[in-house]
């Protein structure tokens, strides 16, 4: 389209040819956003590539001037060797074990239930599911904080005593946050993908008497498949990146060490001004996160088709 | 049991990991580089013409008494401006704005940082020296030489900061309670256990002696700085971690035999909410702490308001007058700054006036002004929520008796993340209190050697 009206204006013998013109439209329009992705983006993760290949050295005693000193791999060698990275990953792991497939259900199950039931109710019950996914993620650890805290929970009202922020419990207490923040998210994704599915399908299914619960296993459940699978890839990135959660509850509870995730490992080691090392374990992260997705999207495709 | 013996794992390897870098590697950091001593670092300091505009950083409240006093400042000084910034508190990660501020060129004139960070700061070369500036010329003599010390970073005649408060540690304890149940307030450690004991027994283990856990990790270290250890020695050129030393084992070793007697409840950690509900409630008998609580107990303790006194902390030995700090904060001049005669000037100011006003509208900090701390007037004024008692007047006696030769590591960040996560284990009965200090001080010197600096350890 572009490029047929720049043609027909081009009349003036001084007007540039056609093609840098449409080449011009086009950096116009991509222009903001690649400035903005370039910037934001691109700089950053080439400046954390560039901090993790590098290591500190010091002139002039423990109070010296500090000076930057290329490192080669040396930084990665560090992060592969340190325990608490491992402890973090093995604890996301566990998350991301737990959370996709329980998100996935979550998010199905209540989908399916909404889909069969009567559009104005359906509407008050998505609404409501939706709202947590609203709350910013550190109010949610806050007040889920003051409901796990032992005597200010509503439960020790009936004299339960238990220790959600303890040893044993945190892991599901935090999950549970999770599960509360993105379920709702979750739910949309499928309603909107139940949704699409053409309704003659549905009317056929009808006309050969299938039941509810043969419609939905036979055919919304295989309709929206790439939509679980893309949800499931989104915990998967989501939850190798856990930090808000267990940042916020570590402040009561004493079973979450400042190495919990990865992210908070990375987090602590800037606070400690240990800019090279945290930028290896980013970058690290990244990487595993990376291959995680790729590595489940490939499976889930080899058994689809 | 396969969980505790996972974690056992971990923090066997965590332990042993640095112990392989400190004998293989140390010896050959202690590079040719390194002769060269500490040069003094004085900078000069002209009075500029026209007004001249700074910004400060804080978290010190109230916020409206801290812009008052500013305000103060700003109205009596035509040549100076201040800006306030309320920023979010150093721990909680004001000092990570701080070094990034610092890294990117936009840190501000003057910032609040707690004595133990500066070493921190200065090893990032964030600090700037204003020993040369005219407000600074009395500056030592205002105040007690150990607090001197502190602001100095280790560099006699240095001024890098101007003090705010200082927080020896004193034992708060429900007078109720004691009275209740004729038990004498302890004055010694080893009274302090017998009475643990006696409140366990007479309450049937309702009502425990203190509350702590991992939580407690700058208590801990305060405590240590009581019985007379010194985790952190600055050596020649490089640095040396002793964390655990006899003194460090001993404090290690009496909380983790009142854990195992069962008087302690490690449900509630330093000033956390579970910890305010037993102030509340009356299931804890004391707690050790600085004089910043008095605002604590009074605003998270309501409840218990005229049961509450403070007395001068348990010692080693009878009759002996040891103290250590927990806290306490600095108005610190930043590197960057264009302004180092302003930001003197106000340092200065906003030491002399922030203890008058802050008792005025809050009451409860002990400022380490010498006008201050000498002023009975001020010191001896009853508290109601302490049933009328004088609770400054303790905390100022225990000011005398703190250790002087106490020094803070130059990453003490990294020190105190590692000694709350290794703490973690200590109370859910994975490891000892012990442990994690040797476990912190390993870890504590891998991190200060991947910053430049040599280390030892003992």
């Amino acid at each position: 389209m572009t490029i047929v009206t720049a043609a027909r204006l081009d009349t003036g013998r001084r007007q540039p040819p056609a093609r840098v013109r449409a080449f011009l439209t086009g950096v116009g329009f991509l222009g903001p956003f690649y400035t903005a992705f370039t910037l934001f983006f691109l700089l950053p993760i080439a400046f954390a590539i560039y901090e993790s290949l590098h290591s500190q050295r010091r002139v002039g005693g423990v109070f010296g001037r500090p000076i930057e000193v290329f490192a080669g791999l040396s930084q990665f060698g560090a992060v592969f060797s340190d325990a608490q990275f491992w402890s973090g990953i093995r604890t996301v792991l566990l998350y991301v074990c737990v959370q996709a497939p329980l998100m996935a259900i979550v998010g199905v199950s209540l989908a399916l239930l909404l889909d069969v039931t009567a559009p104005r109710i359906a509407r008050v019950f998505r609404t409501s599911y939706f709202v947590p996914y609203a709350v910013s993620q550190v109010v949610a650890s806050i007040l889920w904080g003051a409901l796990y805290t032992p005597g200010s929970s509503p439960l020790s009202e009936f004299h339960l005593r238990i220790d959600f922020l303890g040893h044993s419990l945190v892991f599901p207490a935090i999950l549970n946050i999770g599960i509360w923040e993105w379920g709702g998210f979750n739910v949309i994704l499928m309603t909107t993908a139940l949704t699409a599915i053409p309704t003659e399908l549905f009317d056929a299914a009808r006309v050969d008497g299938a039941s509810k619960w043969a419609t939905a296993w036979r055919i919304k459940l295989p309709l929206i498949r790439p939509t679980i699978i893309m949800s499931m890839v989104l915990t998967i990135i989501g939850t190798m990146q856990l930090f808000t959660e267990p940042q916020i509850m570590a402040q009561i509870s004493d079973a979450i060490p400042s190495y919990y995730t990865p992210n908070m490992f990375a987090y602590t080691q800037i606070s400690g001004d240990n800019y090279s090392f945290a930028a290896a374990i980013s970058v690290t992260l990244a990487v595993v996160g990376l291959v995680l997705s790729f590595a489940f999207l490939r499976i889930m495709r080899r058994r689809t088709y | 049991m396969l969980l505790s013996k996972a974690r056992t794992l971990v923090i066997g390897a965590a332990a042993a990991l640095p112990l392989f870098i400190a004998t293989g590697v140390y010896g050959s950091a202690s590079s040719a580089q390194d002769h060269r001593a500490p040069q003094a670092n004085l900078n000069p300091c002209p009075k500029e013409k026209g007004k001249v505009n700074i910004t400060f950083w804080t978290w010190e409240g109230p916020p409206s008494v801290i812009q008052h006093i500013v305000d103060e400042f700003n109205a009596r000084h035509s040549d100076i401006h201040v800006t306030v910034d309320q920023v979010t508190p150093g721990f909680s990660g004001g000092y990570e704005n701080a070094f990034n501020a610092l890294r990117a060129g936009k840190a501000p004139d003057v910032d609040m940082i707690e004595y133990y960070e500066l070493p921190n700061f200065r090893l990032v070369n964030g600090l700037y020296n204003v020993a040369d500036c005219p407000a600074m010329r009395h500056v030592t003599s205002q105040f007690p030489a150990w607090v001197n010390n502190q602001d100095a970073v280790g560099e006699p005649g240095a001024v890098y900061a101007v003090p705010e408060d200082i927080e020896p540690l004193a034992m708060f304890y429900r007078k109720d309670l004691f009275t209740k149940y004729n038990i004498p307030v302890p004055t010694t450690w080893a009274q302090y256990q017998s009475d643990a004991l006696a409140f366990k027994s007479d309450t049937n283990g309702t009502v425990k002696m203190a509350d702590m856990n991992a939580n407690d990790f700058r208590l801990l270290v305060g405590l240590d700085w009581q019985a007379g250890a010194l985790p952190f020695q600055y050596t020649g050129t490089g640095f040396t971690f002793d964390m655990d030393s006899p003194q460090a084992q001993r404090v290690a070793n009496f909380w983790e035999g009142l854990i195992k007697d069962g008087v302690i409840n490690t449900q509630a950690g330093f000033t956390t909410p579970p910890e305010y509900i037993t102030w509340n409630n009356g299931t804890v008998a004391t707690q050790i702490g600085p004089d910043y609580l008095t605002g604590f107990f009074k605003g998270q303790a309501p409840d218990a308001a005229g049961d509450w006194a403070v007395a001068p902390i348990p010692q080693w030995a009878a009759g002996d007058h040891a103290d250590g700090q927990a806290g306490g904060s600095a108005t610190a001049i930043m590197a960057g700054t264009k302004h180092p005669y302003a930001d003197a000037v106000f340092a200065d100011w906003f030491a002399a006036n922030y203890p008058v006003q802050v008792q005025l509208y809050a009451g409860y900090v002990l400022s380490g002004a010498n006008s201050y701390l000498n002023n009975p007037a001020v010191i001896d004024t009853p508290n109601a929520y302490f049933g009328g008692q004088a609770p400054m007047s303790v905390f100022r006696k225990m000011a005398d008796y703190v250790n002087t030769s106490f020094q803070w590591a130059p990453n003490m960040t990294a020190v105190f993340a590692d000694l709350q996560d290794n703490l973690q284990g200590a109370f859910n009965g994975t490891s000892t209190i012990e442990q994690a200090f040797v476990t912190t001080q390993n870890e504590a010197a891998a991190n200060l050697h991947s910053l430049g600096v040599t280390v030892y350890t003992k």
